[in-house]
């Protein structure tokens, strides 16, 4: 057995609930395991776990025995263990700790003292199996997000481990990114003997690849089973409140409407091979492209324009290459693009944090030149939350967090009471809200953040990958909150990763790529040109997908998957 | 933030043995310990300069940090120069040294007499000189030798693997905390933090919005790069290289060199006292 866990139940220190509770479960050798479930759930604790985080350095109680290919965890080293387990973390840029891509993937190999050309041919093997060959010199902080992640992946797979944990890899990556990671995964599944343990919010991306999937719920395995087993179980998934396959919600729905009899598909290739056999054939129905109501060109009044704007870091490479483009007022925008694209250099220089470096870059914001404008009266007008909440937090209570800003701004006591108010009912934080922001989860720390923001009552908000790190029922609710805001005309635009979300909240999209806009406009027009997409590195969601596999050609105005099932029922109820 | 981080380049100081480098630093260190005066220390400036120069060092980014650090030092050092115009304070050039060229306070004064005088200037130049060869060494020094040789380095001469490991994560912890410390001050900007000048208990309170996130931060760091480092089988034992150092003659001309200034160095501060002010 690879992985033996016996009666295992941990508590961190100072916390009063158990983040895992009574595990007891064995993992053979080779099989590929997907740990799925909210956020807080217990998965990330498994996982250091194994490889003796828990109980050597992760202080708490620990009860039961953790066996790691026969040994003990608890009477051996991390560093021992590292030679059975290897562990990649959600964040790439902790693991790194060399200053050239060969340097890093060498670090491992040359700690276990092993010969010179062993572990050269291990860095060659691991850079290869990790798309990395050719990148033996640069400096891994200039990567992308993607290759950062391969990197991180590539110093553990240097140790020739039997085991690999990852813990959430794709999280911080672009759609092409998690590709690359997904394929480096599976041709270790298909080609090695390694044991893969893979904690993934988004199970659609992994779920070809799991002989296993790990449910969890509270520090507990709710469910054990194949990836079939798990995911048709929608009602617990959906009762522990995990992120289901877009296809599965589908074709739960069509089975709710009793439409739906056939066996549940996980993937977009299953659904479609599945729609394809019943009376009638779905895929012969194409509709025509249907008129957009969301964001359109009418009456098109800018509350940004950026024109002409370059900069250059000091580095010689332009980060934005002569941006030009315009934000509609009282609508909610996605910038999107590739990790590296610009997006957030462009987000900083719409809030005065940075200036174009051309003479001839020129931005507006709400009628306001933002090189001409102090940053004090700026911040009046158009606001910018960073992507990690903690880069800001520093009060000792939600409420003196909120107040923080709008104190600054001189914002008379009655008044900021209000808004303070205001800004905790939008995201429903009154039952935190004497809490220090530092000591609650992510998805609470973040809302914290927003808060702050919005009590500023900025026209245009603009707000950095706001999802990040969270599930899926929180990524909703801040979204929600957040197209609310444009009902009073404020400007929204949020940069992201998760194309459903753009598709389902963004009115008009911004495709960035190398430092350019590469495309702009309605949703819907942007998603009809899913070639581009791919240029920066971009892919449709899954329910467009299917739509356009199917063969409609209005597959882009379809954003949730209750439209989409809704369209596929009508479909059935009418061959 | 470009400083103190090491660049992949194909040099001459980057092909020197990490051990030829750490005899210039220790070399250097040692000079600039005993030596205050401006005049000898200029001159190991210069004699360092082309050894900057030949480890083809990012002038144009560098040269930001490094004239802040030049401009806080000078400053600095002139203001405690102030003070430095008495008889007695200096042991060396005692006749021009306390000459006074302009009195801002008087004996009576709280803090004690304040003027500009020859030596405050001397001083004030020779610590500027110090800080800025030593900031310089440093930077040039982190610049050209790669983190995984240094370890190597440091393992081989029985430096205990926590002390390695404090060297190895100052390498990587500078620019991230650096990096996150422009973030968070921009995120705070953004919600109309700016520094008052008030009174001294107000104004340590005015940067708790930039400290705690960047500690937290710091904290979380040295967390994660435990974690990784160890999960990479740091401390199981001892430490090899991938790739073969060895010294090779431009490296023991290079120690020659440096060991010679040195001697210079050390042998005029003995026998002539030259050094102190």
């Amino acid at each position: 057995m690879s992985i033996e866990l016996r009666d295992v139940s941990f508590t961190h220190w100072q916390a009063e609930k158990a983040a895992l509770q009574h595990i007891s479960v064995e993992i053979p050798a080779g099989q590929f395991v997907v740990l799925t479930g909210p956020t807080g759930a217990g998965k990330s604790t498994f996982l250091q776990l194994l490889n003796g985080l828990i109980p050597h350095h992760i202080p708490g109680k620990l009860v039961g025995d953790v066996l790691v290919i026969g040994t003990n965890t608890r009477q051996s080293s991390v560093a021992e263990l590292s030679k059975q387990v290897g562990i990649v973390f959600e964040d790439p840029d902790t693991q790194i700790v060399s200053l050239t891509v060969e340097d890093d993937v060498a670090f491992g190999p040359s700690n276990l003292d092993l010969p010179p050309e062993v572990i050269r041919a291990s860095i060659r093997d691991a850079l290869e199996k990790t798309r990395l060959t050719g990148f033996e010199n640069r400096n891994p902080f200039n990567l992308s997000g993607g290759e950062k992640q391969s990197l991180a992946i590539a110093g553990i797979l240097a140790m020739h481990p039997p085991i690999l944990a990852l813990d959430e890899p794709t999280s911080m990556l672009d759609p092409i990114g998690r590709s690359r990671i997904i394929s480096i995964l599976k041709g270790l599944a298909t080609e090695t003997n390694t044991t893969i343990l893979v904690v993934e919010q988004n199970p659609e991306l992994v779920i070809e690849l799991a002989d296993r999937v790990l449910l969890f719920d509270n520090g507990q395995i709710v469910k054990d089973g194949t990836p079939k087993e798990v995911f048709s179980d929608v009602g617990t998934m959906l009762r522990v409140g995990a992120k289901l396959p877009p296809v599965v919600e589908v074709f739960s729905e069509l089975k709710n409407l009793g439409l739906w009899e056939a066996g549940m598909p996980l993937t977009v290739d299953e659904a479609f091979s599945q729609l394809q056999k019943i009376p009638g054939q779905v895929a012969k129905h194409p509709t025509s492209p249907q008129a957009s109501n969301r964001g359109g060109k009418h009456g098109f009044e800018p509350a940004a324009d950026v024109q002409n704007v370059e900069h250059d870091y000091g580095d010689g490479v332009l980060a934005l290459k002569n941006i030009n483009v315009q934000f509609q007022r009282g609508v909610t925008t996605a910038i999107i693009g590739q990790n590296g694209s610009g997006k957030s250099t462009l987000a900083h220089h719409m809030v005065g944090i940075l200036t174009p470096t051309n003479p001839a870059g020129r931005l507006t914001v709400d009628g306001l030149d933002t090189r001409k404008t102090p940053l004090d009266e700026l911040i009046k007008h158009v606001n910018y939350v960073f992507q990690n909440p903690d880069d800001q937090l520093f009060q000792e209570s939600i409420a003196a967090e909120i107040e923080y800003g709008l104190k600054n701004l001189g914002i008379p006591e009655q008044e900021r009471k209000e808004r303070l108010d205001w800004a905790v009912e939008q995201f429903r934080l009154s039952d935190f809200i004497d809490q220090p922001p530092k000591s609650l989860n992510r998805g609470l720390r973040t809302k914290t953040a927003i808060a702050s923001i919005i009590a500023m009552q900025p026209d245009v908000l603009l707000v950095d990958e706001p999802t990040t790190g969270l599930d899926r029922r929180e990524s909703i609710e801040i979204m929600e909150v957040l197209v609310n805001l444009t009902r009073d005309k404020t400007t929204v635009i949020f940069i992201t990763h998760e194309m459903d979300l753009v598709s389902q909240f963004a009115q008009r999209v911004v495709v960035m790529q190398a430092g350019k806009v590469l495309l702009e406009g309605l949703t819907e027009e942007v998603f009809s040109d899913p070639k581009t997409l791919e240029k920066a590195s971009l892919s449709l969601p899954d329910v467009q997908r299917l739509a356009m596999m199917l063969g409609w050609k209005d597959y882009s105005s379809l954003h949730t998957t209750h439209e989409l099932a809704t369209r596929i029922a009508s479909m059935i109820k009418t061959p | 933030m470009t400083l103190l981080t090491y660049t992949q380049r194909s040099t001459l100081l980057h092909r020197l043995h990490p051990a030829a480098k750490a005899v210039w630093v220790l070399s250097m260190g040692l000079i600039l310990s005993l030596y205050f005066n401006p005049l000898p220390l200029a001159i190991l400036f210069l004699i360092s300069l082309p050894f900057f120069i030949i480890g083809k060092i990012p002038w144009k980014r560098w040269y930001k940090p490094l004239g802040f650090v030049l401009l806080l030092g000078m400053i600095g050092y002139f203001v405690m120069s102030l003070w430095l115009n008495r008889p007695g304070v200096f042991t060396r050039y005692l006749d021009i040294e306390s000459i006074v060229l302009w009195r801002i306070a008087g004996n009576d004064f709280i803090l004690g007499p304040m003027a500009i005088s020859v030596g405050g200037l001397m001083y004030t130049a020779g610590q500027t000189l110090r800080s800025m060869t030593l900031v310089l060494m440093v930077a040039v020094f982190v610049f050209s030798t790669r983190p995984n040789d240094l370890v190597y380095l440091l393992s081989k001469a029985h430096i205990p693997p926590k002390l390695v490991f404090i060297v190895m994560v100052a390498y990587r912890f500078f620019p991230h905390i650096f990096h996150k410390l422009s973030v968070v001050i921009s995120a705070q900007k953004l919600r109309g933090w700016k520094i008052q000048f008030t009174n001294p208990i107000q104004m340590a309170r005015q940067f708790l919005p930039i400290t705690v996130p960047v500690l937290t931060e710091t904290v979380r760091l040295a967390d994660f790069t435990t974690w990784a480092v160890e999960s990479r089988a740091y401390g199981s034992g001892h430490f090899s290289l991938h790739h073969e150092i060895k010294m090779v003659p431009s490296d023991w001309l290079f120690i020659i060199f440096w060991l010679l200034v040195m001697a210079v160095y050390l042998y005029l501060f003995i026998r002539y006292g030259i050094g102190p002010l």
